[in-house]
């Protein structure tokens, strides 16, 4: 039997329509997975279905188990969101409370809807944590959200969501925040419960996630269903034109092989601790031009500050680094500068490696001035895919794609050697992802770059790079040509520090 | 959104303000009389059809005083308001900049400043200065500046570390181009709105010290003079100290409301 039925949903904001007449349903131990990019209405429809939305919401039939969810008043949605409808955010830093302890967190659903004795209550929590796979639950019920790593944070989150045992779980990209081992093991947790009888909403724009779960998938597109059916159907034989090209932006196979020369970037058994934890510990690789080396690692495992002493940015406590087999560490800055233009960051967020003040034009000119280089600015963003239009834009009024190319762009007016991309697609919807790859691939292959590419996203990684660095705790863990490399056992981290 | 860009009481402050500003820039199109030209056979006379806020005890039209009283008055406060800004940036910057002991002594020095009440501070600079209208200025600027110091350092040193300038070190450029193109005008946008706020208090010492007759030498015009004048004849001619009263009281009313709302809108 059908737990939820939605038909002809709408929600508007203002006379914008972000849901356009969307209709699916879910029934008891199904898990329904809506993809979509970035502005899809993905969101929009799982927080209407707990009544937080926002905006107007119409539908032909909203009914959760028998009940009509229609223009329900705040305080009905009260009863039934937490107690009946369990809701998982993305972002569980935000969503946590960071002045309580996350038992309190957990408990609150019981407490409020009164589905435990009180004095039952604290055994409760220590179960749901423990079946949430919180390790030592009795000691993380009495820490804060900042005491607890990411993904244990997420699974504080899940357990408060399934705290007063809800028929249904709307999980709004549930993994997105978490590394591959972490977000394995939310999502194991959600098949069990899935097992045992839950309806589960999964949104995600991740195809590789929904894949594991899903028994059905719905596709949304500006705020429409362009397809919908069994998970085995639409991942392997999609009718929508757009699935298929959701599917195709999927990286998949490996690097082609490169012709590499001098060794361009150098670390000798780097290290760097930070509060008395180390958090590099003797790392060393070396970086040819013409190469693409990815440095792969569960978060926390010093993957970003490597990138930055390489980049110049974070002096190491011990090792040295060579760039173009000259001393890079360990210079005064005034003797570093002159040479910086070599080796140039592409970061994860572009929006904040940009001067907000700053229209693309200027940040183009201003790099350009300190290489000399000759080619205008509009020259530089013909190079990286994109047109003069933008130039007189400033950072906030372009899309994250075009941002990440900007960022390559400026990254390119200074013609460096080597490109440090720290997560350079991990904010970005899987078809804008897919060409920054292949920009990526091109400037790499055509111009000789060395790329230094860090990346959570095995398949990613993959697709990128001829060699991988592993690392794990600071330390290298395994290295070789990526075709060798068996991340997928091999990076799931044991559970979380702290 | 829209709604909210120009809620009433903002447009009626920026209408209030620019008629201040204009009495401020030409006080002879708007007031009836010369400020100093007495009559003492019309001495403290109360409002009527020639004389709108009534005549003070030697017969000068208090309408025609309040009028040209702005120019001093608000000329006190804005330009207090701009130094102090200068002298904090200056501060607030040499401290972000050096760190450690210099950032130290700078700033623990204007934390001690801001332990004392600002009034008495700027009792004690114009002491120290001399009284007029520069000392007072001045005065009210030494009061002021330590709020700016402290929070253009404050500013300074986050915009420091966010990642657009970390950026521009990874591009190579040098430190002078970084502060003045990217560290400066992105730490300064908040201050400049906060400034705006502070014009308001600005106003208000400028005038306390003219009242304690510290400010602008007599005859001259300046509001809180006024209100320092009219005080012998509060009960029997109220009119006097009133008016001036009344205008420090919008000006300050009419500049909070404004900075209030930029800073609304900067901070959103």
């Amino acid at each position: 039997m059908s737990l939820l039925t939605v038909e002809g949903l709408t929600v508007e904001f203002g006379g914008a329509r972000a849901v356009r007449g969307v209709s699916f349903g879910v029934g008891k131990g199904e898990c329904l997975a809506i993809v979509g990019e970035s502005g899809s209405g993905k969101s929009v429809t799982a927080r209407s279905l707990v009544g937080l939305s926002g905006g107007r919401v119409a539908a032909d039939r909203l009914e959760f188990g028998g009940e009509d969810l229609r223009g329900l008043p705040e305080r009905a949605w009260r009863r039934i969101r937490g107690r009946r409808i369990g809701f998982v955010l993305q972002d569980a830093l935000q969503a946590l409370d960071p002045l309580r302890t996350v038992g309190r967190e957990v408990a609150e659903p019981l407490v409020v809807h009164r589905t435990v004795p009180r004095r039952r209550i604290p055994d409760r929590v220590r179960r749901l944590l423990e079946d949430a796979g919180v390790p030592d639950p009795e000691r993380r019920a009495g820490q804060y959200p900042h005491q607890l790593s990411g993904g244990l944070r997420q699974r504080a989150l899940i357990a408060s969501a399934l705290a007063a045992e809800p028929e249904l779980i709307v999980a709004d990209e549930p993994t997105t925040a978490l590394d591959v081992g972490t977000a394995a093991q939310v999502l194991d947790l959600l098949a069990g419960l899935r097992d045992r009888g839950t309806g589960v909403i999964l949104i995600s724009h991740d195809l590789s996630v929904v894949a594991r779960l899903a028994d059905r998938i719905a596709v949304m597109k500006d705020g429409l269903l362009v397809e919908q059916g069994p998970a085995g159907q639409v991942l392997t034989a999609p009718r929508a034109p757009y699935t298929r090209m959701l599917l195709d932006a999927v990286p998949s196979g490996y690097a082609e092989p490169v012709e590499v020369g001098e060794p361009v970037l150098e670390a000798r058994s780097v290290s760097k601790r930070y509060d008395g934890r180390t958090v590099v510990d003797g790392v060393s690789f070396e970086l040819r031009a013409g190469e693409s080396l990815g440095l792969v690692g569960g978060s926390g495992s010093g993957k970003t500050t490597l990138a930055r002493i390489a980049l110049g940015l974070v002096e190491p406590d011990a090792g040295t680094v060579l760039l173009d087999g000259e001393p890079w560490s360990g210079l005064p800055e005034r003797r570093r500068r002159p040479r910086r233009a070599r080796i140039q960051p592409v970061p994860q967020d572009p929006y904040g490696a940009f001067d907000p003040r700053y229209t693309v034009g200027r940040l183009l000119d201003e790099a350009s001035r300190l290489s000399g280089e000759t080619a205008t600015a509009e020259d530089l963003l013909r190079q990286v895919g994109l047109t003069g239009e933008l130039l007189d834009r400033r950072p906030r009024d372009l899309s994250g794609g075009q941002r990440q190319r900007v960022a390559i762009a400026r990254a390119l007016a200074l013609r460096p050697a080597v490109l440090v991309c720290d997560e350079p697609t991990s904010a970005l919807d899987v078809s804008v992802q897919a060409g920054i790859l292949a920009l990526l691939d091109r400037l790499q292959r055509e111009r000789g770059l060395a790329l230094l590419f860090i990346s959570h996203d095995l398949a990613v990684v993959r697709k990128v790079t001829q060699r991988v660095v592993e690392l794990a705790d600071g330390r290298v863990v395994a290295s070789g040509p990526t075709r060798d490399w068996r991340g997928d056992r091999e990076t799931i981290p044991e559970p979380h520090r702290i | 959104m829209t709604a909210r860009r120009w809620r009433p009481g903002f447009v009626l402050a920026l209408v209030a303000g620019a008629g201040l500003l204009a009495l401020a820039v030409a006080p002879g199109v708007f007031a009836p009389y010369e400020p100093y030209r007495a009559d003492p056979g019309a001495a403290l006379m109360g409002p009527d059809g020639a004389h709108w806020f009534g005549t003070d005890q030697l017969g000068r039209d208090v309408l025609a005083r309040v009028v040209h009283g702005a120019r001093t008055s608000l000329a006190m406060g804005f330009g207090a308001t701009g130094l102090a800004l200068l002298a904090g940036t200056l501060v607030g910057l040499a401290a972000a900049l050096n760190g450690g002991i210099v950032r130290e002594g700078l700033m623990r020095a204007m934390d001690v400043l801001l332990s004392c009440p600002g009034l008495l501070l700027a009792l004690v600079a114009v002491a120290l200065i001399g009284p007029g209208t520069l000392g007072a200025t001045l005065a009210v600027a030494v009061a002021a500046t330590p709020e700016y110091a402290r929070l253009v350092n404050a500013q300074v040193r986050q915009v420091r570390t966010s990642g657009h300038v970390e950026a521009g070190v990874a591009l190579g450029l040098r430190p002078r181009a970084l502060i003045v193109r990217h560290v400066l005008p992105n730490a300064l946008g908040p201050v400049l709105v906060l400034a705006t706020l502070g014009v308001g208090t600005a106003i208000l010492y400028g005038a306390a010290l003219s009242f304690l007759g510290l400010g602008p030498n007599p005859p001259a015009a300046e509001w809180g003079a006024l209100l320092s004048d009219g005080r012998d004849h509060l009960e029997s001619a109220w009119w006097v100290a009133f008016f001036p009263g009344l205008a420090i009281t919008l000006s300050v009313i009419v500049v909070n409301v404004v900075g209030r709302e930029l800073r609304g809108r900067h901070l959103r």
